[in-house]
């Protein structure tokens, strides 16, 4: 027998078709909505929530990233945010039941030059500062850590040190959304997939929209007392139905495995000049993954110039990759915020409330956001790990500029 | 004849095999089980060939010495240990038109298309062209027997024709299955099959042999058994239009069999479905009943599907299977690129990750000991082996550092003094002929892009720098915005074609005089002018980064190697050494002078790092007003601070804390050998801002920049 | 893994050339006549590099910015040569009508090519990146 069919969890769905009313809609079947479902219900015992998903679970970014959970972050704020993430999800199989394939594989960021080795040492001592666990390596240990790197960088980037992020792990992205997914409707939330939102119930007045007070969806409306939109790519358009503009650019994210091979390769390797980054699954594939495209879109296809820039960079640091076989190329959408860091809680506009700017850096956030936005919306009040990633920050010259970290550029 | 080693065995193969047609006509299946389609299109038959794991044998010819393995029984064979770069070698070839596939609908929509006229160009993976994607351009990816070939083509004609139904059944992992085609091709070739069976839906059963890995015997569902050695399944086929579901936004034109609808098998009962994950019809119906219950949702929960044959094999009985559960028939999923297999050093094979640039100075650095590294794209001298003694040599004598990384650019027009009013925050209008500014350059958001000097040349021509890493982008910065105001103005890049060599030191004047600068020529702070030095022609810039009287010489590149060594050479008896990046960014710290980037962050805006004085709102526009109007009355925590503290100077990237709280980090940091303390620029992100703070577990005050010679007497003297 | 031979082209050569830069207003530089000799690259409408000539005059435009160019190195390349080199290290279409100048990357180095009618070219790129076009052309 499969063992991963074998240790599947099931998706106890209800029957039949939505209510008129919840106390909370949440547009968007993906991780992120799926978790702040999870902790309403679970932390907050409001339970009479309805994830509204247009196509399957997961169908979205969720299912279409690098899988990688760190909180190796350049600012104060970050690091605690995502660090509290990465414990969600040390702690996430045993709190759900769920075999979500979590590994703690330790991450090594490589520098090649004297600036990106400055960047590496700034990371590892703010790191250490806001409690994740980084230090800066020397070739040595890389070496030790990571015995299929040419420290040489092919003669071109030779690695003069690196961040290493003990806690740097990665997880079955599927299985994550599936968690939360079995633990929201064990608790009684509804969960429908295929059900498209193609509008918002608002109240406007002569100045626009005041107050959101549900959805429209192609079978009906469904009123709420909060509306979360956790969508990736459309969130401008959904935003946009309730008069809210967001400084969002969407962009591409392509990435890619191999065919599967024995387990060789420990670590997750990502290199701050190269910018691209390596792991092994847990299935025993080589992913690959880099920065994502500089054209705005939504595309999800593929191009060739970006498995050649993938391919040169990875087997330049790590040779015995050129006899791998590429197997998939997939893409993902990342709604890029001009500061690189999410946003999260209000929109501005009452009824409504934001999950988005999740960029490059969404799946590994999965947890805390459910977890912080499920307080903000049972509490009516930013939670501290929460709040500097409002949507005011831009109007307030407070913006959270962590370019650096993204593991993109 | 010649031989292959298969699993360390040479075996004889003929002229034309492919090497799981040798390992046929010899009795081997090439992997270890499995219905053979000899087509490419399952995975039924990898195997490690010269060291590569996971290569169809069915599509790699024979080749005198081959080594091929079996993977291992269990788990996944070995990556393996490094190993050199293969060269590959890269083709771009253009064609009209391209007609994937050489069958019958292939060679008709070839002659179709060469009747019309466009040079047309077929590629057939029978002929050793496999096409592994079809991306924008339209660029159709294919490995050939020698190298890739990225074809450019304007028309994309899919002819791959279709695919042959794999069985489903207990025993399809058996070895000596084969589909109608595989079996036609082996008797081709001469291959003895033994007694053959030829079946169809009617398969219930393989019968295993007693050692368990061939087939025996079919077992029909009318409960007949008939004892055979191979056994011919003839299910039917699916479109082979995997190309084309790859790439929906370019326009492919599908042909034949390859776009012809063709009828679902009955949806599967019992055995392995996915070869390449030996996924069961009863790990559907679990992961079915689980609540997965849609063909995206089945793929993911079973993984049927993502293996080798990226659902070649399995698509259609996963299709089957769904509409037999869920009543509706599900659309295939998405192909992604490769369709067929490519390794990452294919894939790698003539890419340039990026190109390091080199001044005209680069062999001088080398022969004086230079430790360089990269720094934006260029490789500049870090140090020269003692960057302590290079920093005396500016403090106390006289130093040269190669500037020639500096973005450079001429701007002249009757608009000119306009634009750079709009362009810079400063003022512009007032800098006289032959005088220099310093100006930061700010993007709409109020926040610092980079920085650098305005030298007017003239009139309406202005000489404009920046710094080295903001070079790259400055052209492309300052074009888009004349485009935008149509402002008339010329614009000129030199950063690549000019040189420049920085002399800087309370020596740096007696130099000059040395190489032919008479004390009356020397420009003056803030000022520049042509010269010749050296017998080299000059555009001498008289700044200061370092603190000291600096004199930026720059010249057209062919005149550099010249301009050094005789500079070397005439400051000999004066002291003078080169200085790197190393002494040259403690100097600056030391002055208080930030670099973009290092000391600024993403959002600094001037107020941040002390440089409202840089910004004059007392002009109608410039980049960035707007934003600082609106930010100014805001309430602002982050501010940049001069520090110092007992040597030893903290880490680059320390942490900077006030009552135990992480309130910013410090971003330079440099033990001044001078003053004989560190020296630090760092931020506080938290008000109140405080007079001490604790760095690195010491303590460290809030000091005023610059930290030394405050008035700035000996970049003037 | 597929391997195809190296096709080794004898070493190229790269020079570093002088002339002179123009940048003026596009309709002026539409009707200078240059110097009889000299080779004109027009990199865009309003960018002239005149290889092979004393300083010229634009008097034309009074803001026309000319100056000394030092900054390029070229490789002569028979046509034979440019077909190898474009099929090699060239994606983009070379112009189909000559004489004409394409610029984009070749080998991963920003170049400039300037073809002949006969289909030789000569190769323009940046001193300060020479070393990497022909490291990688020659290798």
């Amino acid at each position: 027998m499969n063992e991963f069919v074998e240790t599947l969890l099931d998706l106890p769905w209800q029957i039949g078709d939505p209510k008129p009313a919840y106390d909370v809609v949440i547009i968007g079947g993906g991780g992120h909505g799926l978790s702040t479902a999870y902790y309403l219900a679970t932390r907050h015992g409001i339970t009479n929530v309805c994830v509204l998903e247009a196509n399957y679970i997961g169908s979205g970014n969720s299912g279409r990233n690098t899988t990688i959970i760190r909180s190796n972050y350049g600012l104060a704020e970050s690091v605690r945010f995502y660090q509290r993430s990465l414990e969600l999800y040390q702690g996430l199989e045993a709190e759900t039941g769920c075999w979500v394939m979590h590994n703690t594989k330790g991450q090594i960021w490589l520098a090649h030059s004297v600036t990106a080795a400055r960047t590496e040492q700034t990371r590892a001592l703010m790191n250490a500062a806001c409690g994740a666990h980084t230090d800066y390596i020397l070739p040595d240990e890389i070496k030790a850590r990571c015995p299929q790197i040419d420290l040489t960088g092919g003669g071109r980037y030779p690695v003069q040190g690196a961040s290493y992020h003990h806690e740097g792990a990665t997880a079955r992205h599927d299985r994550v959304v599936w968690a939360y997914a079995q633990g929201a409707l064990r608790k009684g939330v509804h969960i429908y997939q295929h059900t498209p939102v193609t509008g918002l119930l608002t109240e406007s007045s002569s100045s626009g929209v005041d107050r959101v007070t549900g959805v429209q969806t192609a079978n009906g409306a469904i009123s709420a007392g909060t509306v979360l939109c956790a969508v990736g790519g459309r969130v401008s358009v959904v935003a946009g139905w309730a008069g809210v503009r967001l400084p969002i650019r969407t962009h591409a994210l392509q990435a890619f495995v191999t065919n599967a091979y024995a387990q060789e390769f420990a670590p997750i390797v990502s290199s701050n000049d190269l910018v691209f980054y390596i792991s092994q699954t847990p299935r025993g594939q080589m992913l690959i993954g880099a920065e994502y495209d500089r054209q705005a879109s939504y595309r999800t296809a593929t191009s060739y110039s970006y498995l050649q820039a993938c391919s040169a960079k990875a087997t330049t640091m790590f040779p015995f990759l050129s006899k791998l076989r590429i197997l998939r190329s997939w893409a993902g959408i990342c709604d890029v915020s001009p500061d690189f860091s999410p946003i999260l809680g209000d929109s501005g506009v009452e009824g409504l409330m934001l999950s988005t700017g999740w960029g490059t850096w969404g799946f590994k956030a999965i947890p805390v956001a459910g977890e912080q936005l499920a307080e903000h919306i049972a509490t009516g009040v930013a939670p501290p790990l929460s709040a500097p990633f409002g949507l005011d920050r831009f109007s307030t010259e407070s913006v959270m500029a962590d370019p650096s970290s993204a593991g993109t550029r | 004849m010649s031989r292959v080693v298969y699993d360390q065995t040479p075996i004889e193969f003929v002229e034309g095999d492919t090497l799981a047609v040798a390992a046929l006509r010899n009795g081997r299946h090439p992997a270890r089980g499995g219905t053979l389609c000899l087509a490419g299109d399952c995975g039924n038959c990898v195997a490690i060939v010269d060291g590569v794991p996971w290569v169809r044998t069915c599509q790699t010819a024979a080749r005198p010495g081959t080594v091929v393995r079996r993977h291992p029984s269990a788990g996944h064979p070995s990556p393996g240990g490094p190993e050199s770069h293969a060269h590959v070698a890269v083709r771009h070839r253009r064609a009209d038109h391209v007609v994937i596939g050489n069958g019958v609908g292939g060679a008709a929509a070839a002659a179709q298309e060469r009747a019309a006229g466009p040079d047309v160009l077929v590629l057939d993976a029978g002929d050793g062209n496999e096409v592994i994607g079809i991306f924008d351009g339209p660029t159709v990816v294919v490995r050939t027997a020698d190298g890739i070939d990225q074809l450019h083509a304007h028309h994309i004609t899919l002819a791959t024709g279709a695919a042959e139904i794999h069985p489903v059944c207990p025993g399809n992992m058996l070895a000596g299955i084969y589909t109608p085609k595989a079996a036609t091709a082996l008797r081709n070739a001469g291959v003895d099959l033994g007694r053959v069976v030829t079946v169809g839906a009617e398969l219930a059963l393989l019968v295993a042999t007693a050692d368990g890995d061939r087939v025996a015997a079919v077992e029909l569902a009318d409960g007949t058994r008939r004892d055979c050695d191979s056994v011919i399944v003839e299910l039917g086929s699916s479109p082979r239009d995997v190309l084309a579901r790859m790439a929906p936004m370019v326009p492919v034109s599908v042909v034949g069999s390859a776009s012809t609808p063709h009828a679902l098998p009955a949806a599967p009962t019992v055995g392995i479905v996915c070869p390449c994950g030996k996924i069961t019809v009863e790990d559907l119906d679990r992961v079915w009943q689980k609540g997965f219950c849609e063909l995206e949702l089945v793929k993911r929960a079973s993984l049927t599907g993502v293996g080798t044959c990226q659902g070649g094999v399995c698509m259609p009985h996963l299709r089957a299977f769904v509409a037999d559960r869920a009543g509706t028939e599900p659309q295939p999923f998405t192909a992604r690129p490769a369709a067929r297999q490519l390794t990452l050093g294919e894939a790698a094979a003539g890419y340039h990750i990026d190109t390091f640039r080199r001044t005209p100075l680069h062999a001088e650095h080398v022969a004086l000991g230079a430790t360089l590294d990269r720094f934006g794209g260029w490789f500049r001298p870090w140090h020269y082996g003692d960057p302590v003694a290079e920093y005396w040599a500016v403090r106390e004598a006289v130093s040269l550092g190669d500037v020639s990384t500096l973005g450079k650019m001429i701007v002249s027009g009757p608009d000119v003094i306009e634009m750079l009013e709009r362009l810079y925050p400063n003022n512009v209008h007032d800098i006289k002929v032959g005088r220099a500014r310093y100006v930061i350059n700010l993007n709409e958001r109020g926040h610092i892009l980079d920085d650098g000097m305005i030298l007017r040349d003239d009139d309406n021509r202005f000489t404009l720098t920046f710094t080295s890493g903001g070079a790259s982008t400055a052209e492309m910065w300052v074009r888009d915005w004349i485009e935008t105001w149509g402002l008339r103005v010329h614009v000129l890049d030199r950063t690549v074609s000019h040189a420049a060599i920085n002399v800087t030191g309370p020596l740096a004047a007696e130099l000059l005089g040395r190489a032919g600068v008479a004390d009356g020529e020397r420009p003056g702070f803030l000022q520049h002018r042509r010269l010749t030095v050296a017998g080299v022609p000059c555009h001498v810039m008289r700044l200061s980064f370092t603190g000291e009287a600096s004199f930026e010489l720059h010249h057209q590149i062919d005149r550099s190697v010249e301009l050094w060594q005789a500079l070397m050479h005439l400051g000999a008896p004066l002291g003078i050494k080169p200085h790197g990046l190393q002494a040259l960014f403690g100097l600056r710290c030391e002055k208080g002078h930030i670099i973009v980037g290092q000391d600024t962050e993403l959002d600094s805006s001037p107020r941040r790092v002390n440089m409202d004085w840089a910004v004059k709102f007392d002009k109608p526009a410039f980049i960035g007003r707007d934003a600082l109007l609106r930010t100014a009355p805001l309430p602002d925590r982050r501010r940049l601070f001069g520090f110092t503290m007992p040597g030893p100077a903290p880490l680059e990237g320390s942490v900077i804390r006030v009552g135990g709280e992480v309130v910013g980090h410090v971003t330079s940091s440099w033990d001044s050998p001078l003053l004989g303390h560190a020296v630090l620029l760092g931020w506080q992100k938290r008000v109140p801002h405080v007079d001490v703070v604790e760095i690195d577990g010491r303590e460290a005050r809030v000091s005023r920049v610059p930290f030394y010679d405050a008035q700035g007497q000996r970049a003037r003297a | 893994m597929t391997r195809r031979a190296n096709v080794h082209a004898p070493e190229l050569a790269c020079v570093p050339l002088v002339g002179w830069r123009i940048v003026a207003d596009p309709s002026v530089l539409d009707h200078v006549r240059w110097p009889k000799g000299s080779m004109a690259v027009r990199i865009s409408p309003d960018d002239v590099f005149l290889i092979g000539a004393a300083e010229p005059s634009v008097t034309a435009d009074a803001h026309a910015i000319v100056t000394p160019e030092h900054g390029f190195a070229g490789i002569d390349l028979s046509a034979a040569e440019v077909i190898a080199i474009a099929e090699q290290h060239i994606e983009w279409e070379l112009p189909s009508q000559l004489p004409a100048l394409a610029q984009g990357q070749v080998a991963g180095v920003p170049a400039k090519l300037v073809r002949h009618a006969d289909g030789s070219a000569l190769l323009l790129v940046a001193c300060a990146a020479s070393n990497e076009l022909v490291d990688r052309l020659n290798r």
